[in-house]
């Protein structure tokens, strides 16, 4: 993974000295909460319902054991004993105090990390597949790009200003694991016809009130212009998107108000004004990034040893969690271990210290020394001998992070909801504990497959809801919690936004309405590997419509 | 001017240096606990409490600072209205660390 060079580091030093500055004068009222507040938000720090709230970038979300061991020693010395991993890679911390943030800004500079651009209307952090260099259906490993654009982007003086938010996204692989057609840019690396590298780039997509499938701008632009053609999309945002309404100001409302083929048209005309040579990564910078990118030094290994058949064969939970959270490498006798933050009746997410010091001593033990955040709230060791998964299992059942259940009905993305954010109109974890406990069974999960369901508590959708095979939205209306129920949404390959079923539910009704769709679905299934989401876009919503007000 | 609410008011914010949900009580003070807030229940009190409030902004003490409607329960407890309130007031409802 990358490296920190000098120039990273003292830049990181640098802000954090800046930060405790600042806050220095806030406490004694040098600087008025109307000064302090958008310098703290370049930190990364908010106000939220109960406390301040710290959000650490985790670029591309790849941590380091020893970066992922000072972020629980932060949560045990400054916080309440853990973290919570979000759906930007990044982890959240709920209850620091405003005086202890310069430490633990130089704690996180100690270890490489800081909180620059997880806030403001910035290019925020850049996101990846979580199984990135390792998955066996990859084209091009897209970390070395992910890093080229973090630091092309950071503190980028023409970007730190734009009308909002702006988040980038890559994937090197045809299964889309990043929801990179839910960025305002997606950007899929992949060789042309030529071999020749480059990528097909996505604009204007994104969730929030006004959820947008991101549209192709460019079928393929080569390695060499990434930058350059990055260059021409932002600045005709920058100059175009509205600035007048902030929930009008994302550049999916640019590019849908326009239309694609002429905001399409505007890019060119952009680009090829550019001087692309002065935008360019100079001469062998990916090539230097690209080196601390290659792969661990593999053992050559047999593929599906007998030892691993037969602790399967010995051990039903364990050939449960192998079946659900192992994936295939791309490197025999290798697998890739998805560890999941959804125990059943738990918080999506979040982890305790003592559980984010047993990944870090695991990633070390097997997997060298290297963890991935995913954007679904789970945590990934990349690089594991199949003949040490049942070993590595154990341990992590231990602790609680055995859970059977990546891609099922139980591992829910879930917004920190009214519980913890101001946004929130109506909670969210309550009711993904609700429906954990509902479907806890692991027979019943398995029998009902591959599930997403995406709970927010609010219209932003951070907990990406339109994109849920179903998805939940809290609202409010005369102070009372209400849940409204949308289907066959996807964020990966197959991007869609899901339909809204009809008049909402109650909090206590929700499972249940779960529950009915479910039964609902495996009805209509004509084949067991039918998904939810294949059934959805088979049969739509009027079956499940019906079952679920056929009493109203 | 607190903006128009209907009903029995207190005023909140957040310690500038913790961080915590307090309440500002009669004698401008700021306690952690509801029941120590001062109600107002008309608009002169309304007033009166809002100036209180600012001072524990412009003395550094407060952020955020902003009224809420309360009611008494059975016990004569005071109690949020909204449920956004009833969050803020009793913190989480789940079992979080």
């Amino acid at each position: 993974m990358y490296i920190y060079d000098d120039f990273d580091e003292t830049f990181v030093r640098e802000r954090a000295a800046q930060f405790r500055d600042q806050v220095e004068r806030r406490l004694s009222g040098e600087l008025s909460e109307e000064q302090f507040r958008p310098l703290r938000l370049m930190n990364g720090v908010y106000l939220q319902l109960h406390a301040y709230m710290l959000r650490v970038a985790v670029p591309y979300g790849t941590l380091s054991s020893k970066q992922l061991r000072q972020l629980a020693m932060i949560a045990k010395k400054y916080d309440k004993g853990y973290g919570h991993f979000t759906t930007r890679q990044n982890i959240q911390f709920n209850w620091p105090k405003l005086e202890d943030l310069p430490d633990i800004l130089d704690d996180l500079a100690d270890v490489g990390m800081h909180a620059i651009q997880t806030s403001g209307n910035c290019i925020r952090n850049v996101t990846s597949d979580q199984w990135a260099g390792v998955a066996s259906d990859e084209v091009i490993d897209p970390r070395p790009y992910a890093e080229l654009m973090r630091q092309w982007s950071s503190l980028h003086p023409e970007f730190s200003y734009l009308p909002r938010k702006f988040k980038i996204a890559i994937t090197g692989a045809d299964s889309d694991r990043a929801a990179i057609a839910f960025h305002d840019i997606g950007l899929q690396v992949m060789k042309n016809k030529t071999q020749e590298i480059g990528f097909r780039v996505f604009v204007g997509g994104g969730l929030g009130r006004t959820p947008m499938v991101g549209k192709v701008v460019r079928d393929f632009i080569g390695v060499e212009d990434l930058l350059p053609y990055l260059v021409a999309i932002l600045r005709a945002y920058n100059l175009e998107g509205r600035r007048d309404n902030k929930y009008k100001a994302r550049i999916k409302i640019l590019v849908h108000e326009k239309g694609i083929e002429a905001f399409q048209a505007r890019v060119e005309e952009i680009f090829e004004g550019l001087d692309k040579d002065s935008l360019r990564a100079q001469k062998g910078e990916l090539e230097r990034i690209e080196a601390f990118f290659t792969l661990p030094d593999y053992e050559t290994l047999d593929d599906k040893p007998a030892s691993l058949s037969k602790e399967r064969a010995e051990n039903s939970a364990f050939h449960a969690w192998v079946m659900r959270n192992v994936a295939r490498h791309r490197q025999a006798g290798y697998a890739i271990v998805n560890i999941s933050l959804k125990p059943h009746g738990g918080i999506p997410g979040d982890a305790t210290d003592e559980q984010m010091d047993l990944v870090a001593d695991l990633a070390d033990a097997y997997s060298h020394g290297e963890i991935r955040v995913t954007h679904e709230q789970n945590l990934v060791l990349a690089h594991v001998r199949q003949d040490q998964l049942f070993e590595l299992w154990q341990k992590l059942e231990a602790a609680g992070l055995g859970t059977a259940n990546l891609g099922a009905i139980t591992d829910m993305i879930t917004c920190p909801g009214l519980d913890f954010c101001t946004l929130a109109t109506a909670r969210s974890i309550p009711i993904a504990q609700k429906i954990s406990n509902k479907f806890s069974d692991i027979e019943r999960q398995n029998e009902i497959g591959d599930m997403k369901i995406k709970i927010s508590g609010c219209i932003n959708a951070c907990g990406h809801h339109h994109a849920g095979h179903i998805g939940i939205l809290g609202l409010n209306k005369k102070g009372e919690e209400y849940y409204q129920i949308t289907l066959g949404g996807s964020g990966a390959e197959d991007a869609a936004v899901g339909e809204i079923l009809g008049p909402g539910f109650a909090a206590d009704d929700v499972a249940g309405a779960i529950d009915t769709l479910v039964n609902r679905y495996i009805q209509l299934r004509t084949t067991a590997d039918e998904r939810f989401l294949d059934v959805v876009n088979r049969v739509g919503l009027e079956p499940f419509k019906e079952a679920l007000y056929a009493d109203h | 001017m607190a903006k128009k609410l209907k009903g029995d008011q207190v005023f909140t914010g957040q310690l500038l240096r913790e961080g915590d949900v307090v309440y500002l009580t009669a004698d401008g003070s700021w306690a952690p606990d509801l029941q120590n807030a001062c109600v107002a229940t008309n608009d002169q009190e309304i007033e009166t409490l809002e100036g209180l409030a600012n001072e524990g902004v412009l003395k550094n003490l407060v952020v955020d600072v902003y009224p809420f409607v309360v009611v008494r329960n059975e016990a004569g407890d005071l109690a949020p209205d909204h449920i956004r309130e009833k969050l803020r007031t009793a913190g989480p409802s789940i079992v979080y660390s």
